[in-house]
């Protein structure tokens, strides 16, 4: 029963709660570099709760080795690939995004002399 | 099916050369930015000629693998018509570009642009539900990088909110893309589309609020469309074009795609699976955006910023008319769509060329405009008579259709269609005041000085305004086989890119 | 973000919002496969485990492939089974089959994926555009660390070669091979105090390899008419010389993710004064 339940949802819970928390700092801080972090765990979140669904309990590696076989009688065994090359291309995807941020973070801080939001916008007025 | 696979060279070449164009920057900065040039100018030069020559319907396939497996280009009506446009407005700003971007890092700014342009393109003919999420997250990497460029301090503000919001969407969009695939097992629009009545309906809904509310910030529907303001007033008026001409395009397109494609059903009105009427919540946060964008328009004094509240609205206004989900509507609100991306487009870059030459960006600034630069005030009217839908003007066609067909769907389509006219009143209110303002008083200041080489794209915008509004079949015609591709799910699309997915 | 907003409004919304979020995915976690229940046989990665996607061509072509109610029946087409350093002539020979869906079944993405790259080193380094001030690390590094790190680029470099060259057989590929490679360039970035990368040269690197990687995909077009379509033979699975164009591409992104990251490290580390004019 424990073990079903960790098998089924553990991944998913912890995708879940990394989102949540990455939301929550996301919408409320006001400081910019901890909106980026915040970005970075929702992002977190995401790439595991894709690979999550990838996995199933025994599945093997998705590579042809000498030893491991994918298919045992014309049925799959290996976890699901598709979803691990997804996540590939949005962890890429992310560091890119991350990186801009930064940037445009060095950025209004050397211009505005400060990293907090509201400062910033009284300084737009 | 037919398959076409050198439309790929519509993404192909754009990418060969932004790799390049660092090549060219070493030999001269100026030169680079007629790389860009000439290449947007081949993309627009190969839809127009699959536009016009009926290429379409057909499919470019990626790697010999035939859709469902691999992935794929779909060129439809759609398609066809708004790469074109994305192309041909492209073109324009990469001309009024070889004016204004003269400082600076001219070099990687005509890569992003051009890249800018051509992920807009990818995300109009993309075939594959996670392609999509890639040409949005390269449009929108590159929008950000272009927004934050410039002198200005509140570029980068701006800048850093499209981001934070874009992302998150972004990042919504993709875990309901993942959901949906835990169930169907495939990541191919068609086959999704197809067999979206197979999964099982509270996840369907669920997934489909995280896409559509991705997708929502693109296309910059209310309540998420915060950073439309900010980023449009802190960035150049060129990529101000480009994003309210370009990105907006191809955003709208991404999101009715999935609500009407994937997760619509057919009947006289489109409506959607699952528990959620998609269509209905899109109508409303479409109508919410129109009235909000209007009203917010209405209190700027700065006429930049009037212009950021007065494309949310009309980007709710196309939205309004894809939403009401019949032929009628869907031909009004894409319509619309080429209206708004022509007119808009015209007046950010009128606004580039005022205040590149002195004139604030106020709107006292604008008082007597017609004594100091005739041509600039005249084709500013046309694009606020066009926004305002003046009869001979492109706008009347597209407002007179979106009216026309929620008065045929009736219901509670009619308070839509009455927030909509009232916003259209607060609408014609301040525009009128603007052309007031040029036209009626005097002014002190002396003549402008126009530059030659910006006035060629204004021209042809205005005269294109014109155009379609005296014969509205130029876009028309396109705009009724897209109307009926987006409302025939089955023919109109996934039995053209998956032929014999009904065969039994 | 709006000044106006009181911080407790502010908060009750997010935590309103993200509760709703949570109460959808639980409500949608009941409804998907997961654990145990998750199988692959009724994906389309079944057939790009089993690499019978031409097999699934053939039946989708004669009408086979979709059953009645538009379901499909992956489980039906025929496949033959796979030998490692036996079969030869597969229709894609990456034996990670990860890879063989990056580069070959999904390439279009990783093609964008490099791009977005691209862009974003780009946007980073058109944004820090100016003259260049000095390093600012201030902390002056220790021999050890300057001679170290010069030792280490040497080995870092030649094990992301070797990760990026055997993408197709082991878990990895351009990209973590190019994010090895970067480190090295950081490493030497943080040892010596006055490093100067080569520009020039990163600048070659970058585009010439991207150049390459959009060119492979065009001969696919010109060749086997299909935008990046493997036009070379595969060969035998699990050798080094496999996998026909995935590891020619493999290497391309390799020393682009390489040089863009370095790119990245490099305009980050050294402060810039704004010019414009």
């Amino acid at each position: 029963m424990m073990q079903e339940f960790l098998q089924n949802y553990v991944y998913l819970i912890g995708s879940m709660s990394l989102i949540g928390i990455g939301l929550y700092i996301t919408l409320t801080d006001e400081n910019i570099f901890k909106i980026i972090v915040g970005l970075n765990i929702i992002e977190s979140g995401t790439n595991l709760f894709m690979v999550a669904i990838a996995w199933y309990p025994k599945a093997v590696m998705p590579i042809y080795t000498l030893t491991n076989k994918l298919s045992i009688n014309g049925k799959v065994i290996a976890a699901d690939p598709l979803p691990q090359s997804l996540v590939l291309t949005a962890i890429v995807i992310g560091l890119g995004t991350t990186a801009l941020a930064l940037t445009i973070g060095i950025k209004i801080f050397e211009k505005y002399g400060t990293l907090d939001v509201r400062k910033i916008k009284e300084a737009g007025r | 099916m037919s398959i076409f696979n050198n439309a790929a060279l519509l993404i192909g070449v754009p990418l060969l050369f932004a790799f390049s164009i660092p090549l060219f920057g070493l030999i001269s900065k100026q030169l680079t930015k007629w790389v860009t040039l000439l290449t947007i100018s081949f993309n627009a030069t190969f839809s127009l000629y699959i536009l016009l020559a009926h290429k379409y319907p057909s499919i470019v396939v990626m790697g010999n693998w035939l859709p469902p497996f691999g992935e794929n280009l779909y060129i439809g009506p759609v398609a066809a018509l708004l790469v074109s446009l994305i192309s041909v407005m492209g073109l324009l700003i990469a001309i009024y570009n070889l004016w204004s971007i003269k400082k600076g890092d001219v070099t990687r700014f005509s890569v992003l642009f051009l890249m800018f342009t051509a992920g807009a393109s990818g995300m109009v003919l993309t075939g594959d539900i996670f392609n999509l999420f890639i040409f949005m997250e390269i449009t929108g990497i590159s929008s950000f990088a272009l927004a934050a460029y410039g002198p200005e301090k509140r570029a980068l503000g701006g800048a850093f909110k499209f981001l934070v919001v874009s992302s998150i969407g972004s990042t919504l969009y993709l875990l309901g893309v993942t959901l949906i695939y835990t169930q169907l097992g495939t990541l191919n629009i068609a086959e999704i589309a197809a067999r979206i009545n197979q999964t099982t309906p509270g996840l369907l809904t669920f997934a489909g609020v995280l896409i559509v509310s991705g997708l929502a910030v693109e296309a910059e529907l209310f309540p998420f469309n915060g950073w439309v303001p900010d980023t449009y007033t802190g960035a150049i008026n060129g990529v101000s074009a480009a994003l309210s001409g370009i990105g907006a395009v191809s955003g709208v397109y991404a999101l009715f795609r999935i609500a009407m494609t994937v997760f619509g059903k057919d009947g006289t009105y489109v409506s959607s699976y699952g528990n959620l009427n998609f269509m209905a919540v899109i109508a409303v946060l479409a109508t919410a955006t129109v009235v909000i964008g209007e009203l917010s328009a209405l209190t700027q004094k700065n006429v930049k910023k009037m212009l950021a509240y007065s494309s949310m609205a009309q980007m709710g206004l196309v939205a309004v008319g894809l939403s009401i989900g019949n032929e009628l509507g869907v031909y009004g609100g894409i319509f619309q769509l080429v209206n708004h991306s022509i007119a808009k487009t015209m007046m950010f870059l009128i606004l580039g060329v005022l205040v590149a030459s002195g004139v604030g960006e106020n709107i006292d600034d604008f008082r007597g405009l017609w004594k100091r630069s005739p041509f600039l005030s005249l084709a500013f009217s046309v694009g606020a008579f066009s926004m305002l839908g003046f009869p001979l003007f492109g706008g009347f066609w597209s407002k007179f259709a979106i009216v026309g067909a929620s008065i045929q769907r009736g219901g509670w389509y009619d308070f839509i269609i009455g927030l909509v006219l009232f916003a259209s009143i607060v609408e014609a209110f301040y525009y009128l005041r603007i052309v007031g303002y040029m036209f009626s008083s005097d002014s002190k200041f002396p003549k402008l000085k126009t530059p030659w080489t910006p006035t060629i794209p204004i021209f042809i915008l205005a005269v294109s305004i014109i155009a379609i509004g005296v014969f509205p079949q130029i876009v028309g015609t396109f705009s009724a086989q897209a109307a009926s591709e987006f409302t025939h799910k089955m023919s109109g699309y996934v039995l053209n890119v998956i032929p014999t997915i009904a065969a039994h | 973000m709006r000044n106006d907003t009181p911080i407790l409004v502010k908060k009750i919304t997010a935590l309103s919002l993200i509760t709703i979020l949570m109460v959808g995915f639980f409500w949608a976690f009941t409804e998907m496969p997961k654990g145990s229940s998750v199988n692959v046989n009724n994906r389309v990665s079944r057939l790009y485990i089993l690499k019978n996607v031409k097999a699934a061509t053939k039946s989708l072509n004669s009408g086979n492939f979709f059953a009645k109610g538009m379901k499909p029946l992956r489980s039906d087409v025929p496949y033959s089974p796979i030998t490692f350093g036996k079969s030869a002539n597969l229709e894609d020979g990456a034996a990670n089959v990860v890879t063989s869906i990056v580069v070959d079944y999904r390439g279009f993405d990783t093609l964008g994926e490099v791009t977005v790259l691209f862009l974003a080193a780009t946007g980073v380094a058109m944004l820090f555009f100016g003259k260049r001030k000095k390093n600012i690390i201030k902390a002056q590094a220790s021999l050890i660390m300057s001679v170290g790190t010069r030792i280490a680029y040497a080995v870092i470099l030649l094990f992301g070669i070797y990760i990026f060259v055997h993408g197709h057989l082991t878990p990895g590929g351009g990209f973590p091979g190019g994010a090895v490679i970067a480190s090295g360039v950081l490493g030497l970035f943080l040892g010596n105090d006055h490093y100067e990368s080569n520009h020039l040269g990163l600048k070659l690197f970058e585009s010439l390899s991207g150049m390459a990687f959009v060119i492979i995909g065009l001969t696919g077009l010109f060749s086997v008419n299909s935008f990046l379509a493997n036009f070379l033979p595969t060969g035998v699975i699990g050798d080094l010389y496999s996998a026909g164009f995935i590891a020619l591409i493999y290497i391309a992104i390799g020393m682009k993710v390489g040089a863009e990251l370095s790119a990245v490290v490099d305009s980050m580390i050294v402060d810039t004064e704004e010019e414009w004019s």
